[in-house]
């Protein structure tokens, strides 16, 4: 009951999209261990080894489902701070962010839904928090999660906890662990009670 | 002698000041326009008048006029966002509004949960199909796989106790009503550098001191939100669209402008007046016959509905320009000793007389507004005249034209100006031939023509409320039944026919209230479709076997169709107090003899070609409103109407020119003058303006009039030295007094002064020159 008008359906993608997005940000994080200088030593690692069209595994753990609802793809970003999560299956679907826009395309024929990035919103929270992954900038990252970093260079997990009002309907928080520049996992916890794991499948 | 005239005047000034007193003056179109013809056009008239289009009000808080770059900082949108929730907030407190909306959706969940609530019975989808096992089979595995997907955000919070998703299509369904916000949460508009408010106002559109009043409450809320504004950054302007807004401006401007410009009439006419005829008196006793000439007409248009419309009123005060050439001729030309003075008083007789028979083809015109016009410019005159005849004389000074040799050269100048009839003639041909080949797209007839408001302010309007959503108010459907339950079902029927025009995109999509409130049968027909809760249940069984999703998880879903089973069927009650209901209930509108509903259209690339798609269906009670297209089509006849009625009023002023002197020669040249006058006119506006409207053609009514007046002094010019001079001195005073009045307000800012005044002046100019072109002596 969460959406009315197209701007909910904005904070709803948003949502949908934090399987894709918390990659990325723990991408970035992975780096990082017991503090900043870990944070951002992940961080330059992850930014140095762009993804491109890694498959990955999503399951997500809802209280509808007697057993995780599964989903498969691929997913890739660039330097240049475009991220694409092509989804397979069950239903093919392709999303992609660059800093201005969101965009969906189910590629069913049915129109393709852009949403603008603008001030204040959920979604710029989510740009920015990735862009700041992707560019290894750890100040803006704090500033739109509060930060932490745990475990080793090689076995590290970044906790993430939005800070923004309309990130915090969404999700209540995000963990993403890796080790050394290889992104792993991504486990997002929604307010509605659903949990997703990604897995990131190694070639 | 005098002494029951001036009972007279006096017994008449008093009861016109009583009138005045308690009359109003209205502005808006609508009361200007012919009465209705048929229920079709009265609906129309009626949604004009103080319909759904006059009380929806945008508000913008508007960096654009403040800041000459793009775009705004991000921390000008933040502030522009918290300006747009203080504001909204203030507003919604206010009972002036009925409701304000700045697209934020938190401060919308009572819609959501009415929509949700009642999901079964509003549901487009509803039916036996969806209900069955492969129906809920189907719904399942779909409901799956959503599940996953990047748009299943909005699904997930749905699914226990919607997992066939109707309440999504209800909610992206109205969602339209209330257009997409910014990813702010609230309504940016033009690049993000305008928060806009959209609301409806409890007062109606043409109950303008109501309006005024509520929209000076909006802005003084609007300065208070914005005296938070942080400061050292760049301040918002406040900007207001929507059609209720323009009619308090343009009302206020018509006002403005008719004080303003009268005052700086008066005083070129008396520098005028007092250069010329050296007389501080006869100024003064000038005004005596203007100032009872409007004050009368003004209480004879009142004296029916105690209302005047600004445009009449406005044009009757032009009428200033007339009525002080009767005290200008009597002043100049007056003798009270010889026959001189008997031929006078009957050349102003006449003078009246022609100016009357054009008001009256007005008045009998049978159009409310042209009536209005007429009545005022007959009584009007009509006492400007008497009290010219009847008070004035014994009070005027003899102006002897003391310096009378400086216009010595005015009789030889028009004497002169004889050579050049020929050629006039020619160039009237000519203008004849101008306007017969520019005579298909002359004329124009859109409201913008009675409309005060600038293209500034138009491209606002269409930019606000294209932004905010605000569906096109001008193309409606109407569907008129003996009862709402009618009325409904009727509005069913018709967005069927809507629906094939939305798949074959003809159109983009419509509101009806049969979406939010469908007919009792409809919603009972969707109730026979849900099937008991054992049987729900054993089908929901079976249909998650072929998913991962769990039967129990959907009880709730269980539950809600149970309780939509015995739901009462929903009325318009059901939405008070929300923004749903507020726009359910402006498109229903009651009368004693039934119901109508009104369906909004929304991006129609072609309204013929819906008209005709509902004409082909023959739906009963259905029609449709295009209150473009329809008052174009009133407007043209109330021109032509007015037309025919200048014509009628030209011939019958010739007419009795000719019974009243009888001298040919004498009537062919004043023939000539005005003809001239009006051709010549007519094709130099042309030039100027490229088209004409109504208002055009009104005005060269009244340069019939004042042409008619010169001519008919040129045409019997005395042969004497001395009356011949005072002739031609009385006349060109005349001439000049009337170019003053009107050529002052054609610099008016409201469109309609302006046509009239530079109509009006451009005739005078034209009418002097070409009597004293035509001129002949007695």
């Amino acid at each position: 009951m969460k959406m009315f008008s197209m701007a909910v359906v904005a904070s709803a993608f948003a949502l949908g999209l934090c399987g894709a997005m918390p990659v990325l940000a723990q991408a970035r994080s992975a780096s990082e261990e017991a503090g900043d200088e870990r944070l951002r030593r992940v961080l330059a690692a992850v930014a140095a080894q762009p993804l491109t069209a890694a498959p990955f595994i999503e399951r997500r753990v809802s209280a509808l489902a007697a057993t995780p609802l599964e989903s498969r793809g691929t997913l890739s970003f660039n330097p240049a701070g475009l991220i694409e999560k092509q989804t397979t299956s069950p239903l093919r679907e392709r999303v992609t962010i660059s800093p201005e826009t969101v965009t969906i395309d189910a590629g069913d024929g049915k129109p393709v839904t852009v949403i603008k990035l603008e001030a204040q919103g959920a979604l710029t929270g989510y740009g920015l928090g990735l862009r700041a992954l992707l560019s290894g900038n750890e100040k803006l990252l704090r500033q739109v999660f509060d930060t932490r970093m745990t475990g080793t260079f090689e076995n590290w997990k970044v906790h993430l906890l939005p800070r923004e009002p309309a990130l915090k309907r969404g999700i209540r928080h995000i963990m993403v662990s890796g080790s050394g520049a290889r992104l792993r996992l991504i486990e997002t916890s929604e307010t509605g009670g659903d949990t997703i794991e990604m897995t990131i499948i190694p070639r | 002698m005098k002494a029951w005239a001036w009972l007279v005047w006096l017994a008449v000034v008093a009861a016109s000041v009583v009138q005045v007193n308690r009359s109003t003056v209205v502005t808006d179109v609508s009361s200007f326009l012919p009465g209705p013809a048929d229920a079709a056009q009265r609906l129309m008239i009626d949604q004009l008048r103080d319909g759904l289009s006059t009380r929806i009000v945008v508000i913008g808080l508007d960096l654009e006029r403040a800041s000459t770059k793009a775009a705004p900082s991000p921390a000008q949108s933040a502030a522009l966002v918290a300006a747009s929730r203080a504001l909204r907030d203030k507003l919604a407190a206010d009972p002036r509004f009925a409701w304000v909306s700045n697209g934020d959706l938190e401060a919308l969940s009572s819609e959501r949960d009415r929509l949700f609530a009642a999901r079964y019975l509003l549901g487009p989808g509803i039916s036996e199909a969806l209900f069955t096992q492969a129906g809920l089979n189907q719904a399942f595995v779909q409901l799956e796989q959503s599940l996953v997907s990047a748009r299943g955000a909005m699904i997930r919070p749905l699914a226990a106790a919607d997992p066939t998703l109707t309440s999504l299509q209800l909610l992206l369904r109205a969602s339209r009503q209330v257009a997409p916000a910014s990813d702010a949460g609230v309504w940016l508009g033009a690049g993000g550098s305008a928060a806009l408010l959209l609301m409806e106002t409890r007062a109606r559109g043409n109950d303008i001191a109501a309006m005024r009043a509520t929209i000076e409450a909006a802005r003084g809320s609007a300065e208070e939100v914005l005296r938070q504004w942080p400061a050292g950054e760049l301040k918002p302007t406040i900007e207001f669209a929507g059609s209720g807004y323009f009619n308090v401006k343009s009302h206020d401007a018509i006002g403005q402008d008719a004080e303003q410009l009268a005052l700086l009439a008066i005083v070129m006419l008396a520098v005028l007046l007092l250069w010329a005829l050296r007389s501080p008196r006869f100024l003064a006793l000038a005004l005596l016959p203007v100032a009872s000439g409007a004050l009368a007409g003004f209480a004879a248009v009142c004296s029916s509905n105690n209302t005047i419309h600004g445009i009449t009123l406005a044009f009757g005060m032009t009428l200033i320009g007339e009525a002080v050439d009767y005290a200008i001729y009597t002043c100049v030309q007056a003798d009270e000793r010889g026959a001189r003075n008997a031929l006078f008083w009957r050349q102003v007789y006449l003078a009246v007389l022609t100016s009357l028979i054009g008001f009256a083809a007005m008045f009998f015109s049978g159009f409310a507004g042209l009536q209005q016009l007429g009545l005022f410019s007959i009584v009007g005159l009509l006492v400007a005249a008497l009290c010219t005849r009847w008070l004035l004389p014994p009070l005027l000074p003899r102006v002897a034209l003391a310096g009378g040799d400086r216009f010595a050269w005015l009789p030889a100048l028009s004497k002169r100006l004889r050579a050049l009839r020929w050629p006039l003639l020619l160039v009237s041909l000519g203008a004849c031939v101008l306007l017969a080949e520019r005579h298909a797209g002359m004329w124009q007839d859109s409201l913008d023509s009675l409309s005060a408001s600038s293209p500034v302010e138009d491209a606002r309007d269409l930019r606000y409320r294209a932004e905010v959503g605000v569906p096109d108010l001008r193309t409606m459907i109407s569907v008129r039944g003996a009862s709402l339950e009618q009325a409904l079902q009727r509005s069913e029927a018709a967005t069927r026919v809507l629906d094939t025009l939305v798949q074959a995109r003809t159109l983009a999509g419509y509101d009806s209230p049969s979406d939010l409130l469908p007919s009792h049968a409809l919603q009972r027909s969707r109730q026979a479709a849900l099937p008991a809760a054992d049987i729900l249940r054993d089908r929901i069984g079976v249909a998650v076997a072929a998913t991962n999703l769990k039967a129990q998880a959907f009880e709730p879903f269980i539950e809600a169709v149970a309780a939509s089973r015995a739901l009462p069927p929903l009325n318009p009650d059901y939405y008070a107090g929300t923004v749903l209901g507020a726009w359910l209930n402006a498109q229903i509108a009651r009368s004693a003899d039934g119901v109508t509903v009104l369906i909004l259209l929304r991006g129609a690339t072609s309204v013929a070609a819906v008209r005709q798609q509902l004409e082909r269906a023959q739906l009963a009670g259905v029609g449709m409103i295009d209150l473009k297209g329809d008052v174009e089509v009133l407007v043209a006849q109330y021109r032509q109407r007015a037309m025919t009625a200048s014509l009628a009023g030209t011939a019958a002023i010739f007419l009795v020119l000719f019974l009243q002197l009888r001298r040919a020669r004498a009537v062919l040249s004043m023939i000539a003058t005005i003809a001239s006058t009006i051709v010549i006119t007519s094709a130099v506006l042309l030039l100027a303006k490229h088209q004409l409207t109504v208002f055009n053609l009104v005005a060269l009514l009244l340069v019939v009039g004042v042409a008619s007046n010169y001519t008919l002094f040129f045409s019997t010019l005395p042969s004497e030295t001395q009356a011949r001079q005072r002739t031609c001195v009385s006349v060109l005073l005349a001439a000049a007094s009337t170019f003053i009045a009107f050529f002052t307000l054609a610099f008016s800012a409201t469109p309609v002064l302006a046509t009239i005044g530079l109509t009006v002046s451009t005739g005078a100019a034209i009418g002097l020159f070409a009597s004293m072109v035509f001129s002949a002596d007695s």
